[in-house]
């Protein structure tokens, strides 16, 4: 275990109590704003301090309440790549990094924070002072720093929160290359959920300062198995479910009944489908497809959305829509217009989520 | 119409009757060596004339002065040397023929009550057991230019400057021996009595310096001259003098 | 003229503000590290000196240092006498410009981005490494502001100095007090005299450390 945490933590709003390891891999956590994500990373650096727990880093216990073991920051080498990436404004981009060798001397100082520049291609930055930098440059320069002090940990919080769009892959495809050569554990905190997705193999879902969910992104994405777990990964359709046959449930908000691909369970609670899921469909050859009134909502230039009400004629109750999305090809290719029209979809049932 | 004359007539009436039953008050600029006598001596006045109060105001003789020529509202003026009675008549600040002598003093050197230094006369000022000496500045405290007369007198002013400190008044001269973080100081006879912590150890004999003459004379833009007056005629009356001579003061 | 109220006004000033800088310094890392009451309790008691009046701050010097306190005894059997000595100016003079090296400095301490100081210790970098080459290079401007002002009122001061240093020309005599007796004894020549010196000196400094604080911090503004 290169990383094991079990802290507990009391909020002003929750308490955080979080548990989670990570074995030399990028582990995303994965979390809405102020659930306690950027919390858990300072107290691993030990800038905040847990109420109770344990953290170990690669097998040295930075933290451990009940033998009254608490580290200093300067005692864990944990690096933490900061939002505002806290360069230090009065000093050049070489004596930023300078400075962390603060115990090596003359050549071999000057030999590493060559090598450093080199290596992350700021050479030519070295002079300048970070107030003249891009936040790209600013990245990296930061990340030259911890990497600097051949850190046990590496800790990403938000990094990409900061920058515009357009920047933000190229920074994040800049960020993989950097840390190609790192071998420990980062940790990537982020409440943007592609981001996580793209980047790290394992994650951990925070909701209230608790985990809800943990394990393999590919797994967690397909199968959330939690509410909080499903909003979070970005299931944008999801309503409470009950079930009423092995392979049937019934969704009251939606008005409709549902089939099933496997066995519902018995604590099911919610269902959901998402929006890109929904497809169309011919009732009585597609199971699960209605005719629903059609609103078209929003369109950005590479999506679409529509909203689906089942047709007012079947039902007097007052319903949640579901949400469907589409990619502008599609949209070309069926012809969409703006008018409120009446479409038959299908909710596969295989890709219907059980949610607790 | 008759509403408004009866509200003004009563208004009027009641001005004048409490500015009937107030006092008259009077402003006194008393040299700083006054500061016991001219406070007991107030008190005194008070069950001859209950309808004057008396406002004492303290400081040197060369402050107060200048208070004066700045306009200051004070009707009496009591200095503990001719000079600063003399500069004020020359500008014509004071009613001339009010001027008069009141009171003599005698300046003593004072050491502290625990004092080491075996100092008896004033000679011993300028030998080496002696380190620090308290005086008034001689520019604005009267008791600082006699001081500065008696030193030249004995031939050991420039000594004595190397030693001095001065004050800015002769309280404040006493207050340093009292404190003892001088040697000794020069005050006045009437100064030194009123302290506990000081052991007067000579007396400036007559002639070493100019006389010391209280000179007391009324303010020319005083605004209760007659009521000041009758105060002046009264430091000369038995009671009064019985105060100061109970100060150590020389009454003329 | 007698020029030395001026030399001893600036020996006393120079070494008065050079002591106010070091302790102010120093005392604004401390407290900033501090939380809650005691931080509250110690901050006042350290800027007391700057919001009592002169005489009373005298007075509590003439207490501490006087021939009759603890202190005073165990300095004159060292043979060190402080009241009417020259070293009595320094005192008075450091004790009420401290509070404003202190305080400035401090305030400048406390805006510091928080988050430099928290990724500096996960680099490993010592709290006193932290201070000497982050927040200090940073904070630099108020402890320069701050100087400057304990300077100014160093050179000014008048009341405490009087009561524990006394008048004593060519060895306490500063130029406030010179001013003081000048005028007192109805020398209002001298006095003014006095008075356009340190005007004078006192635009020369704040002239002077704008000019050097507008160029010398150009390179921390944002783009």
């Amino acid at each position: 275990m290169s990383i094991y945490v079990d802290i507990k933590k009391s909020l002003a709003n929750f308490t955080l109590q979080v548990s989670l390891e990570a074995d030399h891999d990028w582990v995303g956590v994965l979390g809405s704003s102020g659930c306690g994500k950027s919390m858990t990373l300072k107290c691993i650096a030990g800038i905040e301090k847990p109420d109770e727990g344990v953290i170990i880093i690669n097998g040295k216990t930075v933290f451990d309440s009940s033998k009254r073991i608490c580290l200093p920051p300067q005692a864990r080498n944990a690096g933490y790549l900061f939002q505002t990436y806290a360069l230090f404004p009065t000093m050049t981009v070489r004596q930023n990094l300078e400075i962390v060798l603060k115990n090596t001397k003359g050549i071999e100082k000057q030999n590493r924070v060559e090598q450093m520049l080199v290596r992350l291609s700021i050479g030519a930055l070295a002079g300048r002072l970070p107030a003249q930098l891009s936040g790209g440059q600013q990245q990296r320069v930061a990340l030259a720093r911890i990497l600097m002090m051949n850190p046990q940990i590496v800790m990403l919080d938000e990094p990409f929160s900061a920058l515009d769009n357009f920047l933000r892959n190229q920074i994040e495809h800049e960020l993989r290359e950097i840390l190609a050569d790192y071998h420990g554990t980062v940790l990537f905190v982020s409440h943007n959920r592609d981001e996580v997705y793209r980047n790290c193999r394992r994650m951990e879902i925070l909701d209230e300062g608790r985990v809800v969910a943990s394990g393999s992104t590919d797994e967690l994405f397909r199968n959330p198995g939690s509410l909080a777990a499903a909003k979070l990964t970005g299931c944008k359709n999801i309503a409470v479910a009950v079930k009423i046959g092995d392979r049937k449930i019934h969704v009251p908000s939606w008005g409709i009944e549902l089939d099933t691909a496997v066995s519902v369970p018995d604590d099911l609670q919610h269902v959901g489908i998402r929006a890109h899921h929904i497809v169309p469909g011919e009732v009585g050859k597609n199971s699960n497809t209605f005719p629903f009134l059609v609103k078209p909502f929003a369109s950005t230039p590479f999506s679409h959305t529509e909203y689906l009400t089942l047709d007012f004629a079947q039902t007097t109750a007052m319903l949640q829509p579901l949400q469907r999305e589409i990619s502008v090809n599609h949209a070309i290719s069926s012809q969409m217009d703006s008018q409120t029209q009446y479409k038959c979809y299908c909710l596969p049932p295989e890709d219907l989520l059980f949610l607790r | 119409m008759k509403k408004i004359t009866m509200f003004m007539a009563s208004a009027f009436l009641f001005v004048n009757v409490h500015a009937a039953t107030a006092k008259t008050e009077i402003i006194v600029s008393a040299a700083a060596s006054l500061t016991d006598a001219m406070k007991e001596l107030i008190v005194a006045y008070q069950k001859v004339d209950s309808s004057v109060k008396v406002t004492p105001t303290f400081g040197s003789s060369g402050a107060l002065q200048k208070q004066i020529e700045q306009g200051a509202p004070v009707d009496l003026f009591i200095s503990a040397a001719p000079k600063q009675m003399n500069a004020l008549e020359q500008q014509g600040l004071i009613l001339s023929n009010t001027r008069k002598d009141i009171l003599e003093n005698q300046v003593v050197l004072i050491v502290p009550k625990d004092s080491k230094a075996q100092v008896t006369k004033f000679e011993d000022l300028a030998g080496a057991k002696v380190k620090q000496i308290a005086l008034g500045e001689p520019a604005s405290v009267p008791v600082g230019q006699y001081s500065e007369e008696i030193f030249k007198k004995l031939g050991i002013l420039d000594v004595i400057k190397a030693k001095s400190v001065y004050a800015k008044d002769v309280r404040q001269v006493l207050t340093y021996v009292e404190m003892g973080e001088v040697d000794a100081g020069i005050v006045y006879a009437t100064d030194a009595i009123i302290s506990t912590k000081v052991t007067v150890v000579a007396t400036a004999a007559p002639g070493i310096h100019s006389p010391i003459v209280y000179p007391a004379a009324i303010v020319k833009a005083s605004a209760q001259p007659k009521v000041a007056k009758d105060f002046l005629a009264w430091l000369s009356s038995p009671t009064a003098s019985t105060v100061f001579k109970k100060y150590s003061f020389v009454v003329k | 003229m007698d020029w030395s109220p001026l030399v001893i006004s600036l020996k006393t000033s120079f070494t008065a503000t050079a002591i106010a800088f070091v302790l102010g310094i120093i005392a604004a890392r401390l407290i900033v590290g501090l939380h809650g009451r005691v931080k509250a309790l110690l901050d006042g008691i350290l800027i007391l000196p700057m919001v009592l009046p002169p005489t009373v701050v005298g007075f509590f010097l003439l207490l501490i240092f006087g021939r009759n306190s603890p202190v005073g005894k165990f300095l004159l059997d060292l043979g060190m006498r402080v009241v009417f000595s020259w070293e009595a100016t320094v005192i008075a003079a450091t004790v009420v410009s401290f509070p404003l090296v202190y305080r400035t400095f401090r305030g400048s301490l406390e805006q510091i981005d928080p988050t430099l100081v928290q990724a500096a210790k996960t680099l490993g970098l010592s709290d006193v490494l932290i201070f000497f080459k982050i927040q200090l290079p940073i904070a630099w401007p108020g402890a320069v502001a701050g100087t400057v002002l304990g300077f100014a009122r160093a050179l000014g001061e008048f009341g405490a100095t009087l009561m524990v240093a006394g008048n004593i020309p060519g060895r306490t005599q500063t130029i406030p007090v010179a001013i003081f007796f000048a005028a007192d004894g109805g020398d209002m020549a001298q006095a003014k005299i006095w008075v356009l010196i340190i005007v004078a000196i006192s635009f020369a400094m704040v002239f002077a450390v704008n000019l050097f604080g507008r160029s010398g911090h150009e390179h921390l503004r944002r783009h």
